[in-house]
């Protein structure tokens, strides 16, 4: 027989090349296999290991930036590469962009395929079933009719089809209808953190016992928002702490917290209590017990005998054990510099080896130590100031001889006591004590799709692992009926659903 | 004598236990009679038995004494997970020769208690009140579980890898002598020199890879409900679902590595040895998660206890 040729094939000289669109169809096959979307996955997670053992910046930036200069040039050259802030550097997009493309370009495709498959139904029975592992054959006088009604009853699970003398068996569409569906939810569980990050916001406010928190931007101690909300829209309400129980057990770990809160809305009050765990939800904002501290009451007289400062002092930094530093700052002065205190409080102090420490988190015995720093605060500059840190800038310390150092001068308070300021700037009176708590509010649109989402992923990842994919088929000659079938690799249900079906059970 | 030191006591007994067990194993896996009837195998398996009753009373007894499910610390989460290792080989040696995986059971056991009681061990403390809640059942339960079944899973692994190599030797081993093997075991009459080998035959790479697979998939969906859940719950204690912090993200690398797994055993090219060896990576990287994690990591999570 002549080969026929056309001039495509007669070409003398160098190969074809498939050009330019050759070449982009190969670098998606390519992107879009198995073996690339492992490789991928396996980068992706990789970069994810420094970005759990390094301390990144936006959860602990002081950490961070402690690492980075303790380690050096280690640590510039791992800053410059954004290894401190993983999720947002460009080559960590890159790898997850690329799996997410690599990820749709699949599941479109299969989603195609499934539905054809699913048309056109099961395949034609093979014509040699002896060379199945699982085949199996059955000796029996039944009519033929009788055969196939009881074979296709024990094939419920399947999709059947009778065609050419022999049934045709098909399981699996729900397989990989949960494998793509797995798959898609978690692009859908991409999308919606993203969407998330834009509509939502944070803020935390710190509130004392007995004070009143009104919702505003203005009045967070810390606010983050998405770049979608609108500050203005703020749903109105107020929160006032009545009072804060923190409860401990007898070797001072704590084993419950409350917050007793009175929610002011422009239609009415409302009492409320706040737990861990147990969130409160004020129009779709969601209220969150996350902290709770010391706040002393402390009225400083200055040299000129007014009174400077009678306020209550939140103080942050707070110990496993109460104990809680912070700052109090005084710029209320007539005459004279402006003072700043460093403070911490022991809740029930007592004295051991000449060092105060603090027995026990409930406020037994409250004391309050202090050092005194005078000059000027740095608040009429027109900078913002953290108010919980104290600029010593153009501040002096006063100190006191301890042998041949200088300390900072101590001053020591009990419940109730005043005492001189050292440097005759004063009097310092420890008035009271109360609780703070700190609240974090937060609104998040996009919990339910979130939780939609995972659950659906969690849903399709199940009947994808757990649900069989196989064929079987059936075959009635002369008396004898023959079956086999097929499935993945390490299907062991094969042949006892081969047998099962060749039981030509009346009720199976 | 309190509940607590009842609990102490009845993990040590079950440490003697899987020692024993342990020993009576390696005696059977050393065993020169191959063919006669496995005794020390036999009391090694009772003793299993009695360890993990002794293992499964200590836990049960600590939570009693703690007035909580037991899994509030490192502590008591490493009797809860290694239990569940145990309970998985016990449950499927029924039906199944698994005898020669017993030394390695006991004695993985035996070092994950002695790390629980030596190093992590807490006095029963009271709850912290983040955690006195009903999703400390939820989640942490199929944490745990999920860590003793993807422990169990990746011993296979590992012995999975072993077996692959001796039979690759063997394979090896077989042409050159000239014959006409295949390694199917069909082929041509060969007449070859029968290496004896030291120990008792494992399970064929094979058998170890499908059960591997088997016990891998269900701690997978069961670390995949923990993330879940694990969100929810920092939803309604930490306002928010997802924050990247230390043991989230290193828990979506488990999730990740055991998901890579899945993916190369679908893969051409990719199952047996690859497979088997991203299985024990996704086991390193629990490890991780739990033992490093917990203690050097500036987490939200770092409930250790200690």
């Amino acid at each position: 027989m002549e080969t026929i040729r056309t001039e495509r094939d007669i070409r003398a000289g160098s190969p074809r090349g498939i050009g330019l669109t050759g070449w982009l169809r190969w670098g998606w096959r390519q992107l879009t296999s198995m073996r690339n979307a492992i490789i991928m996955l396996l980068l992706l997670v990789i970069a994810l290991l420094p970005a759990s053992i390094l301390p990144q910046k936006r959860q602990d930036p002081v950490l961070a930036d402690e690492w980075i200069e303790d380690n050096g040039i280690w640590g510039t050259i791992l800053d410059a590469l954004g290894f401190f802030n993983i999720l947002t550097a460009p080559w960590f997009a890159a790898i997850y962009i690329l799996l997410f493309i690599s990820l749709v370009g699949c599941i479109v495709p299969r989603s195609f395929s499934l539905v054809r498959d699913w048309r056109a139904g099961p395949g034609r029975v093979p014509v040699r079933l002896t060379r199945y592992d699982s085949y199996d054959s059955v000796e029996t006088d039944l009519p033929e009719q009788e055969v196939w009604g009881r074979v296709e009853k024990s094939l419920r699970r399947y999709r059947t089809v009778r065609r050419d003398g022999g049934i045709s068996a098909e399981r699996g569409y729900l397989r990989e209808a949960g494998n793509l569906i797995f798959h898609m939810s978690l692009l859908g569980l991409l999308i919606v953190f993203g969407l998330s990050q834009a509509v939502s916001y944070r803020g935390q406010a710190i509130i004392v016992e007995d004070e009143t928190f009104a919702n505003s931007v203005l009045t967070y101690d810390t606010f983050n928002r998405g770049v979608l909300v609108d500050e203005e829209s703020l749903p109105p309400y107020s929160v006032t702490l009545n009072e804060m129980t923190p409860q401990f057990f007898d070797d001072g770990t704590p084993s419950a917290f409350s917050a007793d809160v009175t929610i002011t809305r422009p239609d009415g009050q409302a009492q409320e209590i706040i737990r861990p765990n147990e969130p409160l939800d004020i129009d779709g904002t969601n209220v969150y017990l996350s902290g709770n501290g010391y706040a002393p009451k402390i009225r400083v007289i200055d040299a000129a005998g007014n009174v400077a400062l009678n306020d209550y002092v939140v103080l942050p930094d707070i110990t496993e054990t109460y104990v809680s530093t912070g700052v109090i700052k005084v710029p209320d002065v007539t005459e004279g510099e402006q003072l700043g205190f460093q403070a911490t409080l022991f809740p029930t102090a007592q004295e051991q080896d000449g060092v105060i420490v603090s027995i026990n988190p409930d406020a037994l015995n409250p004391v309050l130590v202090t050092t005194t720093w005078v000059g000027d605060l740095g608040l009429d500059d027109g900078v913002p100031q953290n108010v919980y840190f104290l600029d010593t800038e153009k501040m002096e310390l006063i100190t006191e001889s301890v042998g041949d150092v200088d300390v900072g001068a101590l001053t020591t308070l009990r419940m109730g006591d005043e005492a001189e300021i050292p440097g005759g700037h004063g009097t310092i009176e420890f008035v009271e004590l109360a609780r703070f708590a700190a609240l974090d509010m937060r609104y998040d649109p996009t919990l339910g799709w979130m939780l939609a989402f995972a659950v659906l992923a969690l849903g399709g990842l199940a009947t994808s692992l757990l649900m069989p994919s196989r064929r079987l088929w059936v075959r009635y000659e002369d008396g004898t009926v023959h079956a086999a079938a097929i499935g993945r690799k390490g299907d062991t249900g094969l042949s006892s659903d081969v047998s099962s079906t060749l039981a030509l059970k009346e009720d199976s | 004598m309190n509940l607590e030191t009842v609990s102490l006591i009845l993990i040590y007994g079950a440490m003697a236990a899987y020692t024993l067990g342990m020993i009576s194993f390696a005696i059977d896996f050393s065993s020169a009679d191959k063919t006669g009837t496995r005794r020390a195998a036999n009391i090694g398996m009772s003793v299993t038995t009695l360890a993990f009753l002794l293992h499964l009373s200590g836990t049960i007894l600590r939570g009693v004494a703690a007035s909580r499910v037991p899994w509030a610390n490192m502590y008591e989460f490493t009797l809860t997970f290694s239990v569940v290792a145990v309970a998985t080989y016990l449950l499927l040696s029924k039906g199944r020769d698994l005898r020669v995986l017993g030394v390695f059971v006991n004695g993985l056991t035996v070092l994950s208690l002695g790390i629980a009681v030596a190093v992590l061990y807490v006095r029963v403390l009271g709850t912290p009140p983040i955690l006195d809640n009903y999703w400390l059942i939820i989640h942490v339960s199929t944490a745990t579980l999920g860590m003793g079944l993807f422990a169990f899973a990746a011993l296979m692994s590992v012995l999975q890898l072993v077996q692959l190599r001796r039979e690759t030797k063997d394979r090896a081993a077989v042409s050159s002598q000239g014959g006409k093997a295949t390694t199917s075991g069909g082929g041509g009459e060969t007449v070859v020199k029968e290496k004896k080998s030291r120990w008792r035959d494992l399970p064929s790479a094979a058998d170890l890879e499908q059960g591997a697979f088997r016990v891998t998939v269900v701690g997978f969906l069961l670390w995949t409900f923990t993330l879940i859940a694990g969100a929810i719950w920092a939803e309604h204690a930490w306002g928010r679902p997802w924050n990247w912090d230390p043991k989230e993200t290193m828990s979506l690398v488990v999730w990740g590595f055991y998901g890579a797994y899945l993916h190369a055993r679908a893969t051409r090219g990719w199952e047996g040895s690859r497979a088997a060896w991203l299985n024990v990576i996704g086991l390193i990287s629990l490890f991780i998660n739990y033992y490093v994690i917990n203690f050097f990591a500036d987490s939200l999570h770092s409930y250790a206890g200690l």
